[in-house]
């Protein structure tokens, strides 16, 4: 069940310390992951990629130039897997920044869906309250309805 | 339309692996009193401890003022606008009441003075023990020095966890009347109690909370008969 009061007037005040809540609240970053982690996220994605690729062709190149297998140890290690593990870790930073902007989508397309829902709501309000705008006279359902839109909405 | 003050969104929160809140969503509209009542253990100091940002909710979303602020830190909550008051007021027993006040002029552009003339004028009794130690004040004058404190900040959202407790009911009754007078000011509160009754009184929208969810929610006139059965264990 959700506590959704419905809309009350509200006076100067409350909107003045409204707005001023509002728009100190939008500057703050939420651990969530703001836009700077995201970009630090690609970055490291992009430069630990082609060092790792980098390695494992200096790697390989190490251990094509000789027979010896003592000689051919240290470019495995140092080239093959320190580079493997390179590519990895930067394959996740940048899994990591397109999860970012995956989930970053998704919240702006339910703020949208949300906005368009109340404007919806607003024009049933508008036209409950005047039956003339809807042409025909027909009985306005909107109040009812609309508080029943409220209830689904909250999930109750 | 103004986003609301607060929204809770289908919050889930809890304690490592025990969890607390089960889906809890609720709204509380710019200027109001949003009363959140419920027995020991039902999820309310939870509830405030995640609008604060000292928690992170597992799912779900919390908003202010129509801003996504899940995760966000205390401090830079309560710069913004967003003051607690934690359950066992919250004032440091071993300074004066008037270095109480003093500690609050961090935020730029507060004068120490303005700071003081503001919550003497506000709270009379504190003015006349400004130089007694905090701990040594009665319960209900701690609760005026938390409250003096939280002012001094021109909070938006104010969040009160059980101001009433261990209190006498006529201390109780007069706090409630300071809280009153705040919403006539515009801010908005959500304020966890037990003592329904007179939360109740003051309170413009209120819900009940039993373990984990809000069972109830509405005008105060429609839960005041619901909230003893909550609290004595009856489904709400």
């Amino acid at each position: 069940m959700s506590a959704t009061p419905s809309d009350p007037p509200i006076d100067d005040q409350a909107a003045r310390r409204h707005t001023r809540l509002a728009s100190s609240v939008r500057e703050l970053r939420t651990r969530a992951g703001g836009a700077d982690m995201a970009r630090v996220l690609l970055t490291l994605g992009a430069v630990l990629m082609p060092l790792g690729v980098v390695l494992i062709l200096l790697g390989w190149s190490g251990v094509s130039h000789t027979t010896d297998t003592f000689e051919q140890t240290p470019y495995v290690v140092s080239g093959g897997l320190l580079g493997l593990a390179l590519v990895v870790a930067g394959g996740f930073c940048y899994f990591g920044y397109w999860q970012t902007k995956v989930a970053r989508a998704v919240r702006r397309d339910a703020a949208d869906i949300h906005s368009i829902r109340e404007s919806l709501q607003h024009i049933e309000e508008l036209l409950a309250a005047n039956p003339a705008l809807t042409g025909n006279g027909a009985t306005p359902k909107s109040a009812s309805s609309t508080a029943r839109r409220k209830r689904s909405a909250a999930g109750t | 339309m103004l986003a609301p003050a607060l929204e809770l969104i289908d919050v889930r929160a809890g304690y490592g692996r025990i969890e607390v809140l089960h889906g809890v969503s609720l709204v509380v509209p710019p200027g109001q009193v949003f009363a959140l009542l419920g027995p020991n253990g039902a999820g309310k100091s939870t509830t405030l401890k995640v609008v604060s940002g000292r928690l992170v909710p597992a799912a779900g979303c919390v908003h202010i003022a129509g801003s996504h602020v899940n995760g966000a830190k205390p401090n830079r909550l309560a710069r913004a606008g967003v003051c607690s008051i934690p359950e066992g007021r919250g004032v440091f027993p071993n300074l004066t009441v008037a270095e109480n006040l003093r500690m609050m002029a961090y935020r730029g552009g507060l004068a120490i003075d303005d700071i003081a003339e503001q919550s003497y004028t506000r709270f009379p009794v504190l003015g006349e023990r400004r130089t007694q130690l905090a701990g040594t004040l009665s319960g209900g004058e701690q609760q005026m020095l938390a409250l003096a404190r939280a002012l001094v900040t021109d909070p938006s959202l104010l969040l009160l966890d059980e101001i009433s407790m261990g209190l006498a009911p006529r201390i109780v009754s007069q706090l409630y009347d300071i809280v009153g007078q705040l919403a006539d000011e515009g801010i908005a509160l959500l304020v966890v109690e037990q003592f329904a009754k007179t939360a109740l009184a003051i309170a413009d929208v209120a819900a009940i909370m039993v373990h984990g969810v809000i069972t109830r929610a509405g005008h105060p006139s429609e839960l005041t008969d619901e909230v003893s059965a909550a609290y004595l264990g009856a489904r709400a």
